[in-house]
């Protein structure tokens, strides 16, 4: 599997999996290969640091009371 | 008088159900908002207005399905119809340089023009830009235009298939996945240029 097979795969893996031939095809590329390896776990990185950072920010304001009070004021 | 004490007992109990479901997720919400919208009070906005639409149509959510995603489906309609005609966000990404841009190529070029060995480089670059892209991701994926920014999110951070991205956004799967690849390119060449005009990186 050349880089470039790799690459148009790779989101597919990242995401919902690819069929165990395939991945163990890549996972030997990636032994073999240093820029795929470094660029795969480079994007494992910018993936989690969303998920690490996305979540930690809080409403400003008192937010789940406004909303009640519009489902109380709608009910 | 009987009538109107058991729909007012009914109500309550679609209030406290609804309540039950959803307000757990606020904070994934607002989040999430703050990240389509880039701005706290509209985040805030958008959140309250999708959760009292989400209230008024609650008859409409079929018992056992997918809650996130019923009612991310409504932040994400309610953002694309409201606050996308108020903030038409002029692009200021190069897509033909996005294109050109292969960022296991930059790495080996990286790699290639430090002093040490192949190894060495290659894992100064991981753990540089291990820290780096903790501090700048946010930076980075607010500037990831929207239709790709959204789909980034829904993918990375919030977990859903595919097919799931599709029914939220209403668009094939093949256009979520071009969405996502491209929205990726875009955020990992933000990352890098970031890193270079820090000098984090050479740049070759």
């Amino acid at each position: 599997m050349t880089c470039e097979e790799v690459f148009k795969r790779l989101y597919e893996a990242l995401n919902s999996g690819v069929e165990n031939l395939t991945s163990e095809v890549m996972a030997k590329h990636y032994e073999l290969c240093q820029a795929c390896c470094q660029f795969c776990r480079f994007d494992a990185q910018v993936i989690k640091a969303m998920q690490e950072n996305c979540f930690k920010d809080r409403p400003i304001s008192d937010l789940r009371s406004k909303i009640l009070n519009d489902i109380d004021l709608q009910s | 008088m009987d009538n109107s004490m058991t729909e007012n007992k009914a109500e309550q109990v679609k209030k406290k159900e609804f309540e039950d479901l959803f307000l757990p997720l606020l904070d994934n919400l607002y989040s999430i908002a703050l990240r389509m919208t880039r701005n706290e009070r509209d985040a805030e906005d958008l959140v309250q207005e999708s959760y009292l639409k989400a209230f008024r149509f609650f008859h409409r959510f079929e018992r056992g399905t997918n809650a996130r995603a019923w009612i991310l489906t409504i932040l994400t309609n309610t953002f694309r119809t409201r606050y996308r005609k108020k903030k038409q966000e002029p692009s200021m990404v190069d897509f033909e340089a996005v294109e050109n841009f292969c960022l296991a190529d930059e790495m080996v070029k990286e790699i290639t023009a430090s002093d040490k060995s192949k190894a060495q480089g290659a894992e100064i670059i991981t753990v540089v830009l291990k820290d780096y892209v903790s501090d700048d991701v946010i930076e980075a994926l607010e500037n990831v235009p929207e239709q790709f920014r959204i789909a980034v999110l829904l993918s990375d951070v919030e977990g859903f298939s595919y097919q799931e991205i599709s029914e939220i956004l209403g668009i094939s799967v093949g256009t979520v996945k071009s969405r996502i690849f491209r929205g990726r390119k875009i955020l990992q060449k933000q990352l890098w240029d970031f890193a270079k005009q820090r000098g984090i990186l050479k740049g070759k």
